[in-house]
């Protein structure tokens, strides 16, 4: 099963194709704004069906620091434990789940509640008995390598903090104290 | 009249040049190193994230359906969709995402061996899009690089070497002009990415300066191994720093004579395989060297012989594929019959902000 000749015809509306298609990625790469018209946007779409979207500037131009949340738990029976979303299960799966924590830190903050609340959803289900978890995104400040030879050693940035409880222990301790009060 | 059969003598060789450049029949060799070695990554993206399959696409997982459009404005091509339509016949959820999942798995599969290669290409790209879509918080560029390199599979021929489509006769015999017109195309997109990464780089002072590679290494969600004495060599992640410029910014430069290629190939490589062993970003450093090595390593020129390097390489591809299927099904049941999918609805829980620390 041979395939056939091109015509010069085909040759250059393949061309015209990849150099469209390329052109879409550079402009991805340069971050370029398609505009809202509707070239501009059926432009912006294809660039996000093609993957040729992406800025590409991985690592650039600095490396930030990723941040990353700790639940502490209060166990119900005096204990406070420490847990996190990332389960350990694989490396890939702990740094998406790590991923989550830089895009939550530039949510609106009608998104971050609800969204706190889910992430801290997943802690109180692992511990059913838990009168609830104390959020904490951080993330690392480390210092530069001079700094470093002065002494200086990572320390932690709390950059998110909230408390939340499950709703049914919330109520039964508001009815214990309104039991309790004379 | 001179002047115009000038004009037309160069137009002519120009038209000759583009068309050697783009169009001079090779093998689909590249095509087909691409496609196996992308399918293996995905495939050990797919074991790797299996157990937290839920956690991420289910709408009881870390993104609860209320706020799963957190992220970004996720359109018709995510889940979510899916599973309304899927509802109304009385389907589950968790079916129909372990349904999704297998359909990944298999199509991934099929691009491995090359069998209905675009179909399957064509197949994972929509799949891959979809879960990028619906968990779009949770992607980075791994992601993206796999669904670009997808998406040029659907229309690459990258079933016409060492795939059972070839074997069964329905894929093109190579070489042919449409096989080097897609390397071409999968060359400069490489190009293009390396460009604007090694500018972007530079732009900032990091990786000037050392900074850049000192962080890498040192920032506890990269930190594989204690590199804190380079605190005490300075030169050495400045150097690295302006390495990985060199190489990045250069890329669309050198990798284009033959003299330069295998060295500019080599410590793209090299960077890359840095990236996985010292960061642990092992899927993403793997992506980026099959990008490289079907790009500029394999080569396009059928050599003599090459019939029966294909026939090992073809049992070769089956039995991997065999191992990754037996290999994928035992984690997805294993992480099916392990999870437990549970959490705590939004609404049952109350929040109390508390001020960040100045």
């Amino acid at each position: 099963m041979a395939e056939k000749e091109l015509s010069w015809r085909r040759k250059r509306a393949l061309l015209g194709v990849a150099a469209a298609h390329l052109g879409v990625a550079a402009a991805g790469g340069l971050m370029f704004d398609w505009g809202s018209t509707t070239a501009g946007r059926a432009i912006a779409y294809y660039g996000e069906l093609s993957g040729t979207n992406s800025p590409y500037s991985f690592f650039a131009p600095e490396i930030d620091a990723m941040p990353w949340a700790t639940f502490e738990v209060n166990e119900g029976d005096g204990r406070t434990t420490t847990d996190t979303l990332e389960t350990g299960a694989s490396r890939e799966a702990d740094l998406r789940t790590r991923n989550l924590f830089s895009p939550f830190l530039q949510l609106e903050e009608g998104w971050q509640r609800p969204v706190a609340a889910s992430m801290a959803g997943k802690i109180l289900a692992r511990h059913p008995d838990a009168e609830g978890v104390v959020m904490r995104v951080k993330s690392c400040a480390l210092p530069t390598m001079e700094d470093y030879r002065k002494g200086a050693r990572p320390g932690w940035l709390i950059e998110y903090e909230a408390e939340i409880a499950p709703r049914a222990k919330v109520d039964d301790s508001a009815q214990e104290e309104k039991e309790g009060t004379p | 009249v001179n002047l115009s059969s000038s004009a037309q003598r160069l137009l002519g060789r120009t038209r000759d040049a583009v068309d050697r450049f783009a169009f001079a029949p090779a093998s689909a060799a590249p095509l087909a190193a691409l496609r196996a070695g992308l399918a293996a990554v995905l495939l050990a993206q797919a074991a790797s994230v299996a157990p937290a399959f839920l956690d991420f696409y289910s709408s009881r997982g870390i993104l609860q359906d209320p706020v799963r459009g957190a992220f970004s404005d996720r359109g018709p091509l995510c889940l979510t969709w899916l599973v309304d339509a899927f509802s109304r016949i009385g389907a589950g959820e968790t079916p129909v995402l372990a349904g999704v999942a297998i359909v990944y798995v298999l199509a991934l599969l099929a691009l491995l061996v090359g069998l209905g290669t675009r179909a399957a290409a064509a197949i994972a790209w929509l799949v891959h899009l979809m879960l990028m879509t619906t968990a779009h918080g949770t992607t980075y560029g791994l992601d993206q690089f796999a669904l670009t390199l997808l998406f040029h599979l659907v229309w690459m021929p990258a079933g016409a070497a060492f795939s059972l489509d070839r074997r069964l006769g329905r894929a093109p015999a190579d070489p042919s002009p449409m096989a080097r017109f897609a390397l071409r195309v999968l060359q400069l997109n490489l190009c293009i990415v390396y460009l604007i990464s090694g500018i972007s780089k530079a732009m900032g002072p990091q990786w000037w300066n050392g900074d850049a590679v000192w962080r890498s290494l040192m920032l506890p969600e990269f930190e594989q191994l204690d590199f804190s004495w380079l605190a005490n060599h300075p030169w050495a992640p400045k150097a690295a720093g302006w390495a990985v410029l060199l190489v990045e910014s250069g890329y669309p430069i050198f990798i284009w004579p033959r003299l330069t290629r295998r060295i500019w190939l080599a410590a793209a490589v090299a960077l890359h395989l840095g990236i996985a062993l010292f960061m642990g970003l092992h899927l993403f450093g793997a992506i980026m060297v099959v990008f490289n090595v079907a790009a500029f390593g394999a080569p396009a020129t059928p050599a003599p012989g090459s019939a029966v390097a294909r026939r090992w390489a073809l049992r070769l591809l089956a039995s991997l594929g065999a191992i990754v299927l037996a290999a994928e099904l035992l984690a997805m049941v294993r992480a099916a019959a392990e999870k437990d999918n549970t959490t705590v609805p939004i609404t049952d829980v109350t929040l109390v902000e508390r001020p960040s620390p100045e």
